[in-house]
């Protein structure tokens, strides 16, 4: 299998002395790779720096053998993205906001906007202005947004923040039919842990800015925890010192 | 170079889809007619044509220069950096595999062609309104005004230069075009109180289009002022794209 994502010794330090240190972590080609932590823990500025809009004190990132912070634009090249929350130019509408990003990939059919708006339930409101859109339907679009273009893999950070039980169920089924019938490689955060549990079939947990254990699902829970979330909770404490027994 | 194209293309079309932007066209369009409708009134009334046909369209150019486009200049350059930066949507096209130098420069090229294109508009509508005053109009007066609305463009374009460097250093649009306007309003006062220093300012060139006109145009005085404009820009794009490429999201 080849490797998607290497992630070699990051490091940043902020002012405040918070940030993440020598992280390093792999994804290989059809991975869900889950990627957990505490809030604060350091995972949007990892995936910031996966995505080059923040710059690394120390260490590389790859995507697809290309080195973000110099081959840019072929390490992004089959990359879709949504950090954190789904902006969109909200006085345009959600069609022109896809248009707009469709432009910069030259092989993308044009009915590919059509594709994913149907897929991710907009095509009735692609007219609207996105100032008009519900947080749900913006997520949403954001969703769109990133598999416009066929990516290949979808870092995506948090893609049900905010949402209600209903854009959660909907989010949830998008991602899960994506991975399921487009083969896509998934490295994604959230705190629906059940889902993920689910879905993954790779983790990362990080604390503090560290990485606490990176491996398969499967072999990391190996007959000792019940649950993600049993394991997940295990190894946060055993970090913080408040946990001892598995 | 494919996204770089697609790219001045989008930066363009969102700067036309903003409605201060149709609003700033429409008062380009508007202001002209009006004045010189307001001027052949009053001519008529008093008997004494003051502004000929032929003077109008330079006379607005001053007006449009020296306030009107460098106000929208404000306003877009604000918008497309410092007003993206804070709403959070520079890293829709950041996250798009398109090198930042791209997107910069996608932006700085896409604030050129406004100002051309304001710049056409408000040379139309000139024109137009040029025929409700006195006076004829002969084939030389027009070749001044396309000469003195082209030159137009360098100060004006500088001007956008700098004003995108300085909105490197805000996050909201709206703290970048208060600046952008104070320090626009504070070098043309000095103007006035230091007029030895005032013409380090490239702000004080925003009427160099006055230069290109007659017959006895002062080809050294234009070629350094033009080589003083060029220098200004090449030295604020640079310091712009190096705070833009450091910009962390």
């Amino acid at each position: 299998m080849d490797r998607i994502v290497e992630i070699e010794r990051l490091t940043k330090t902020f002012s405040n002395k918070r940030g993440i240190h020598d992280i390093s972590l792999n994804v290989q080609r059809g991975d869900v790779y889950g990627f957990f932590g505490p809030n604060g823990a350091g995972k949007t500025t990892v995936m910031k720096m996966m995505t080059g809009l923040s710059r690394a004190d120390q260490g590389k990132v790859r995507l697809f053998g290309h080195d973000v912070a110099t081959h840019y634009e072929q390490a992004m090249a089959k990359v879709g993205v949504l950090i954190e929350t789904a902006e969109a130019y909200e006085y345009m509408s959600g069609r022109k906001n896809l248009e707009l990003a469709a432009s910069l990939y030259p092989e993308l059919a044009r009915r590919r906007v059509d594709e994913v708006l149907e897929l991710v339930g907009l095509s009735s409101v692609q007219h609207e202005k996105v100032g008009h859109y519900s947080l749900g339907m913006k997520q949403r679009l954001g969703l769109a947004s990133a598999i416009l273009s066929k990516p290949e893999l979808l870092i995506l950070d948090e893609p049900t923040n905010g949402l209600d039980i209903e854009g959660m169920v909907q989010i949830r089924e998008i991602i899960m039919r994506l991975a399921r019938e487009e083969k896509i490689t998934f490295f994604i955060s959230s705190h629906l842990i059940y889902e993920m549990e689910l879905m993954c079939n790779r983790i990362g947990i990080l604390s503090d800015g560290k990485i606490l254990t990176e491996g398969i699902l499967s072999e990391q829970l190996k007959g000792r925890f019940a649950t993600l979330e049993e394991f997940f909770l295990h190894e946060v404490n055993k970090e913080r010192g408040t946990v001892s027994h598995a | 170079m494919h996204s770089l194209y697609a790219n001045v293309w989008n930066e363009t079309l969102k700067i036309t889809l903003k409605k201060k932007s149709l609003f700033f066209l429409a008062i380009t369009l508007i202001i002209p007619i009006g004045v010189s409708l307001l001027l052949a009134n009053f001519q008529s009334n008093i008997g004494i044509g003051a502004i000929s046909s032929k003077d109008f369209p330079i006379l607005m150019l001053n007006l449009f220069t020296a306030i009107f486009l460098p106000l929208f200049v404000f306003m877009s350059a604000a918008d497309q950096f410092a007003g993206e930066f804070g709403d959070n949507t520079l890293k829709l096209v950041l996250t798009r595999p398109i090198s930042r130098f791209k997107v910069f420069v996608s932006k700085q090229i896409s604030l050129g062609i406004y100002i051309a294109a304001y710049l056409f508009v408000a040379l139309i509508a000139s024109m137009i309104a040029a025929f409700f005053l006195s006076g004829n109009i002969s084939g030389t007066a027009i070749l001044d005004w396309l000469i003195a609305y082209g030159a137009a463009f360098l100060p004006l374009a500088t001007l956008s230069i700098m004003v995108v460097l300085l909105a490197q250093f805000f996050t909201t649009s709206s703290g970048a075009l208060t600046i952008s306007i104070l320090l626009y309003i504070a070098a043309k006062m000095s103007a006035f109180f230091f007029p030895q220093i005032s013409k380090y300012y490239p702000t004080a060139y925003m009427d160099w289009h006055m230069l290109w006109l007659g017959s006895g145009t002062a080809s050294g005085q234009l070629l350094s002022i033009f080589m003083f404009l060029l220098g200004c820009s090449i030295l604020c794009f640079i310091a712009g794209y190096y705070l833009f490429d450091k910009k962390e999201l």
